[in-house]
């Protein structure tokens, strides 16, 4: 049943064929065959004349066979000079984008002595007594030779095998390129001029079966040779050449071309032609494309056929890190222009700022001139205020004391010139105008002594405490005769101040502590100080008759006394003008005291004065 | 003819004047002692001019000059007597109220013999004064030209 299907498939297409070459005139122009020659020219139309005659004879159609070289083809091609094009997968490839040639009509099927092959591969080789060579690996940076690098079974398909192992292809002087025929590789590889070699399938086998090589002179690298496969191939298999038709051949033709190629019986062909074994319908020539676009070769070396869903697809991550970057970028930009603006204002702020400053200094400079002017102008005052003090004083000294004198001294006279006739109690009331008269002298001079302490300039000198309280002590010597008293004296520091005037303080705190212990059978005073970061405490301490310190704050003014007169004499001065020497040296003054029980009085001196 | 005194007193206060008179007369000074109220007299005495034109020739053993005066005070007379070579051996105490440091002062760097601050107490006052007319019209010696 199937062999009867065949017989009227070929009958029909017979007379289809013979229908055809009725209708078309013989005198047409010829159907221009163009074969890519990788080996010398008239070999190659050695091989395919056979076949123009053929096709001449079943197309009944005049066949121009031309054969070219690459380049040739390809200007033969651009300029439409050529119908039919025979040649390598990879340049149909090429001539398929650049010139509009069609898909396959068929695919050649090969003759190699015995074996006939529908594909064919590369061959990666080195000489046997390479031992260091037997991986791709191992080829990195060794010298290779190969035919040319348009060679797509002597070079290129190597070429993807070494992209595809991460290998770098040889280049510069390590790129031994030969030109053709292949023999040429292994003659160079078997010289030793190159490590290794690329050459295509069966060139190998071919030379050994002829006796130009010894079979045991080469080694194949990366084999991947299969059962089906006659020959040492280190590379994928790839389909033999595709037979193809330019654009400006209509279909009718192109179809009667590849049924007349389908037709040619198998080994039809004779001497060279021989290798020529028929056609078969079309291969895949996926696997060819495939190596042009991963090795960027010619068409696939300029803008890469991708659409923006692939890109999407394949780099989406990086296109979002990229994105991301940018946009960062941008932010930092923006950032960056914003802190400069900012920086910028912040530079305008500090110079504006300067200005002000100085503006303010000028005001400060002012207000310290007139500030200066004011203090010069209220020291003038002060010093006329305390020369009329200084006046006021001494008037005082002179006025006031003039009459008491008088008073005194009339008294006085007035009691001699009747001492004999005046009665017990006139005489008593003379004595007391006369004590009081005395009592207002000891008070002016108190008060001018008081007032000399103020306008006193304020020595500064190293005094030593210790010293000075023991010069007083010993200078008391009237107030503590005939009496008992223990004295406690402590740790006493030099200071710094007006020995003078700290004289007069030790003077009126001791002499007050020995006067108020009087009445005391045990009197003890004590006598010391503390040490504190900025200031020395001194403390002058007495078992007397002590006082309410609900009057405490009255202790320190002039002329204020917490005892009668008849009690303890004094005119109440002694600690006003305590007060105002250590006012003067910076310091404080205070006091403890409780009735019957005693007093300490203390003072405080900066360190730093 | 009218006698030399020996003591010129010069005092403006009539009450210190009648005390320190009455100081002087517990020893037999006080008919001594020539009077002047102020500074101008006091000088108008020395020279022997206006009033005092015809008072007897000679200088007093010693002048007692209070500070506080009318017209022209203790300290202006004293510059003026220790400023002129004729008077400038005439011993001048200064008798007053005022202890203060400047007056001390101006009046020693002016060459003033003594200074002398009358006691508010009257006793001590009769004392001071007592002493004072004994040393300088008694006791010290004075220069040739002063009469005794």
């Amino acid at each position: 049943m199937k062999v009867a299907q065949h017989i009227w498939k070929i009958v029909f297409i017979g007379l289809w064929l013979t229908a055809a070459m009725a209708v078309a005139a013989p005198d047409e122009a010829p159907l221009r065959l163009g074969v890519l020659a990788y080996r010398p020219k008239p070999q190659t139309r050695e091989q395919w004349q056979p076949v123009a005659t053929y096709l001449e004879s079943m197309l009944k159609k005049h066949i121009q066979l031309d054969v070219y070289d690459n380049e040739e083809l390809n200007a033969a091609a651009s300029r439409h000079a050529v119908d039919v094009v025979i040649t390598t997968a990879y340049h149909y490839i090429l001539l398929r984008h650049t010139c509009g040639l069609s898909t396959p009509l068929a695919t050649l099927n090969s003759r190699e002595r015995e074996f006939t092959l529908n594909a064919y591969g590369g061959v990666i080789f080195t000489r046997a007594d390479h031992r260091e060579i037997t991986s791709l690996t191992d080829l990195a940076g060794k010298r290779i030779a190969a035919v040319s690098k348009d060679a797509f079974g002597g070079y290129q398909m190597q070429s993807l095998e070494f992209a595809e192992a991460g290998v770098p292809l040889p280049a510069g002087d390590k790129l031994l390129l030969t030109g053709q025929p292949h023999d040429r590789v292994i003659e160079a590889v078997i010289a030793g001029r190159a490590d290794a070699g690329f050459i295509r399938t069966g060139v190998l086998e071919s030379l050994i079966h002829s006796g130009k090589i010894d079979s045991g002179a080469v080694r194949i690298i990366n084999p991947r040779n299969s059962p089906t496969y006659p020959f040492a191939v280190s590379t994928r298999l790839y389909p033999e050449w595709p037979v193809s038709v330019m654009p400006q051949i209509d279909k009718e033709l192109a179809a009667r071309l590849a049924a007349a190629l389908y037709l040619l019986p198998h080994d039809s062909f004779k001497g060279p032609a021989s290798v020529i074994h028929g056609f078969e319908i079309p291969a895949n020539y996926d696997g060819a494309e495939n190596l042009l676009r991963v090795l960027h070769l010619p068409p696939f070396d300029r803008t890469p056929e991708v659409s923006l869903a692939d890109l999407w697809r394949t780099y989406r991550y990086w296109i979002v890190a990229l994105i991301g970057s940018l946009l960062l970028l941008a932010g930092s930009s923006t950032g960056l222009v914003f802190m400069y603006r900012k920086s910028r204002q912040s530079l305008r702020d500090v110079e504006r700022l300067s200005i002000e400053r100085k503006y303010a200094e000028e005001q400060i400079r002012q207000f310290n001139q007139e500030l200066e002017q004011r203090v010069a102008d209220r020291t003038a005052q002060l010093e006329a205020a305390n020369k009329e003090l200084e006046a006021f004083a001494y008037s005082i000294s002179h006025n006031l004391r003039a009459p008491l004198r008088h008073i005194d001294g009339y008294i006085e006279i007035l009691r001699q010139n009747t001492q004999m006739s005046l009665e017990e109690p006139a005489q008593h009331y003379m004595r007391l105008v006369c004590e009081s008269a005395e009592y207002m002298g000891m008070l002016i001079d108190d008060l001018l002594s008081f007032a000399r302490m103020n306008r006193i300039k304020l020595g500064a000198a190293s005094v030593n405490s210790c010293v000075l309280v023991n010069e007083v002590i010993d200078s008391l010597h009237a107030e503590r005769s005939n009496r008992d008293i223990e004295w406690r004296i402590g740790m006493l520091p030099v200071i710094s101040g007006d020995e003078a005037m700290l004289r007069t303080v030790f003077i009126n705190l001791i002499s007050n502590a020995l006067k108020f212990t009087r009445c005391r059978t045990h009197p003890v005073i004590e006598i010391g100080s503390t040490d504190s970061v900025n200031e020395v405490t001194f403390f002058i301490r007495d078992n007397g008759v002590g006082f309410d310190m609900q009057y405490a704050p009255k202790l320190f003014g002039v002329f204020q006394r917490l005892h009668r007169a008849d009690e303890f004499e004094g005119t109440g001065i002694g600690l006003a003008k305590v007060h105002r020497i250590i006012e003067r040296h910076g310091g404080r003054t205070w006091a403890d005291g409780k009735i019957d029980e005693g007093a300490t009085f203390y003072f405080s001196v900066p360190k730093h004065s | 003819m009218e006698k030399l005194k020996r003591i010129l007193l010069v005092e403006d206060d009539p009450k210190d004047l009648e005390l320190t008179l009455s100081a002087l007369g517990e020893n037999n000074l006080a008919n001594e002692t020539a009077i002047a109220r102020d500074g101008v007299e006091a000088l108008d005495y020395l020279y022997r001019r206006g009033a005092y034109a015809s008072r007897p020739d000679g200088d007093p053993v010693v002048i007692l000059l209070d500070l506080k005066m009318p017209k022209m005070d203790g300290i202006e007379v004293l510059r003026e007597l220790k400023a002129v070579e004729q008077m400038r051996l005439i011993p001048v105490v200064i008798l007053t109220s005022s202890r203060e440091d400047r007056d001390l002062q101006e009046c020693y760097n002016l060459g003033v013999n003594a200074y002398v601050v009358k006691p508010v107490r009257f006793s001590e006052f009769v004392d001071s004064v007592k002493h004072l007319g004994v040393f300088w019209a008694m006791i010290n010696e004075a220069p040739q030209k002063q009469l005794k």
